[in-house]
């Protein structure tokens, strides 16, 4: 048996890796390497590219009903206008389908439903179902509030808040507009474990002086 | 295929049999792990979509997949006449797929992982177009020209499925778009018509094979079509009843897995029969004469070092329904902090430190016992 024989579907895997991965190397702008947010980076060069050929379009027109190609839809709508809001239609209607293999899109919902200011249980029942089906996920939590009147930096403020919780770790704060034009202030959380309760949190950060936002203007 | 098994003849009539029932390693187990199993895998992979978290994927992995992959290691590198066979591949391919694999994540990962979405399937097809090959092989059934048939089945089949399934569209097409190979609608609608067109031509063209065998005198094994459609109702079934790759990865792996398995159990088995089986190490022994508690004792001990080794969480065993961390929860009132993750691990340590250590208590309470007329014996 000839070398050629012998190897030969080793062969066939090194040529289509070298083919194949030359014009990686060639053509394709570099992308996170952790692979988080693939989707969204991957939007955005097709939408720069051309607008007309986005995975987001193609997959909509082929199966409209598929929860991957609903969410890439949010991507592609909140970037074109330049509005994460404007996705959160398209991220609830994917989950609502009930796949779980998507962990980018438990954390948009979770962003959206935070941002909107929903209804507590609604938060707390997406935020269980993620780390539930992904308790070892890195992904950070974002809870907003209003600001922070309490004395000295927010961030160890809230770090001290939470030391009694060693599932919870504050990496930092960040004041941002939201949709309304209203100054907020974000506390990202890395969270470890298969259990997170949000109310709690937001309660423990709330006695330490963060300020919890106005209500939204629909609310009653 | 043995000269003796073609055109087999009913001993009373003395005419040609239409079919010759042959099974892989009995009508019982043939019934459970090729027939049944494909049934049980996919309701076992819906059930696990409906009541288990996206972990419990992980988790079949750990039970199934890598030991499975240990019965390769074991076939290949276990058995003295298989590594006597193929040393050269047995040494070079592992190095040169390790180096391209390390290469390929760092230079082009993604077509890394399309080469490995590929070979996977390649590697499934062939899997069961191999249990295929044995069925004929035992019944002495099919014509000479049925492994390139029933190989072609193979292909047309899963490649339809690959090329139809939403569940594997999106995925192909999303990585041939970050690939920047923009493939619009049209032509993947033309290549999806032309891929049914295919197989139901060739579906065609598979059944007149059957009906010319059968009039030139070769047999059919239905055995082998029932295993062939049970395959191919999970894989059709979970690729296209839901867009999760959990209820496809589970079903798939089950049986792709435990098929497997069995057959390098049935395997070694029969090949330790008549031949000398005289390693100097007992473990060796055991497990080429194929002690089946011990082929999983050992297959579940390889994935818990290969877990260890690659720094996963050994929570991962418990299908997101077992939580190491999750014994102390925090206790605000009373100032106790919950448990954090690497304390847990500590604990399961600990645990298992302690556990030997105590069984080693236990065991000595009974051993010497020197009024025991055994134990006088030795002393």
């Amino acid at each position: 048996m000839g070398i050629l024989d012998r190897y030969r579907l080793l062969f066939y895997a090194l040529g289509i890796l070298v083919v194949l991965g030359a014009w990686e190397v060639i053509t394709l702008q570099p992308f996170n390497t952790d692979g988080k947010d693939y989707a969204w980076e991957l939007e955005l060069r097709n939408t720069y590219q051309d607008s007309g050929v986005t995975l987001s379009r193609s997959l909509l027109e082929l199966y409209p009903d598929n929860a991957d190609a609903i969410f890439l839809q949010g991507l592609q709508q909140s970037y074109s206008r330049n509005d994460f809001l404007t996705g959160c239609q398209y991220y609830k209607e994917a989950y609502q389908s009930g796949v779980t293999h998507n962990e980018d899109l438990f954390h948009y919902v979770i962003d959206c439903l935070e941002r909107e200011q929903a209804d507590p249980a609604m938060l707390q029942q997406v935020v269980t179902a993620w780390r539930r089906n992904y308790p070892r996920s890195r992904r950070p939590l974002k809870l907003r509030f209003a600001d922070f009147r309490g004395i000295g930096d927010p961030t160890r403020v809230a770090a001290g808040a939470l030391e009694t919780s060693p599932e919870l770790q504050v990496i930092h704060t960040e004041r941002r507009t939201d949709a309304r034009g209203l100054i907020v202030l974000d506390v990202v959380i890395q969270v470890s474990g298969p259990v997170l309760e949000v109310a709690p949190v937001r309660q423990l950060l709330l006695e330490e002086g963060f300020e919890r936002r106005p209500p939204p203007l629909d609310s009653p | 295929m043995s000269s003796k098994s073609i055109h087999p003849h009913d001993p009373d009539t003395g005419q040609a049999r239409l079919f010759q029932i042959g099974y892989i390693l009995n009508r019982r187990g043939d019934w459970i792990w090729f027939l049944a199993l494909p049934l049980v895998a996919l309701a076992a992979a819906l059930g696990s979509q409906r009541w288990l978290p996206y972990v419990a994927l992980a988790s079949v992995n750990l039970w199934i997949t890598i030991p499975h992959h240990f019965s390769t290691w074991f076939r290949t590198y276990g058995i003295h006449e298989d590594w006597q066979r193929f040393k050269q591949r047995l040494i070079i391919g592992p190095l040169v797929i390790f180096a391209v694999v390390f290469a390929g994540l760092q230079v082009a990962p993604i077509t890394l992982l399309l080469v490995i979405i590929l070979w996977d399937s390649q590697h499934s097809i062939m899997q069961q177009h191999g249990f295929g090959r044995i069925y004929d092989f035992k019944a002495g059934s099919g014509s000479p020209r049925t492994p390139r048939f029933d190989l072609a089945l193979h292909w047309i089949l899963f490649g339809n499925m690959f090329l139809n399934a939403p569940l594997f569209v999106t995925m192909w097409l999303r990585e041939l778009y970050r690939l920047n190979l923009l493939i619009p609608v049209s032509a993947v609608r033309f290549i999806q018509l032309a891929s049914w067109t295919v197989t139901v031509a060739y579906l065609a063209v598979y059944l007149v094979h059957v009906l010319v065998s059968m009039r030139r005198g070769y047999p059919l094994n239905p055995i082998k079509y029932l295993f062939i459609a049970a395959s191919y109702f999970l894989w059709y079934t979970a690729a296209w009843h839901t867009a999760s790759i959990m209820v496809f990865g589970i079903a798939h792996r089950l049986m792709h897995g435990l098929q497997y398995n069995v057959m390098v159990l049935h395997y070694v088995k029969r090949k330790s029969r008549g031949t000398a089986n005289s390693s100097r190490f007992w473990l060796l022994r055991q497990l080429r004469a194929g002690n089946l508690l011990l082929f999983a004792v050992v297959g579940l001990l390889y994935a818990l070092c290969f877990q260890l080794i690659t720094l996963a969480p050994l929570d991962e065993f418990g299908f997101g329904l077992v939580h190491l961390t999750d014994h102390y929860q925090a206790i605000p009132e009373h100032g106790i902090k919950a448990m954090p993750g690497w304390l847990g691990y500590h604990m399961f340590a600990e645990a298992l430190i302690s556990t030997v250590a105590v069984v080693h208590y236990y065991f000595d309470s009974f051993i010497w016992k020197v009024r025991d007329r055994h134990v006088q014996e030795g002393l």
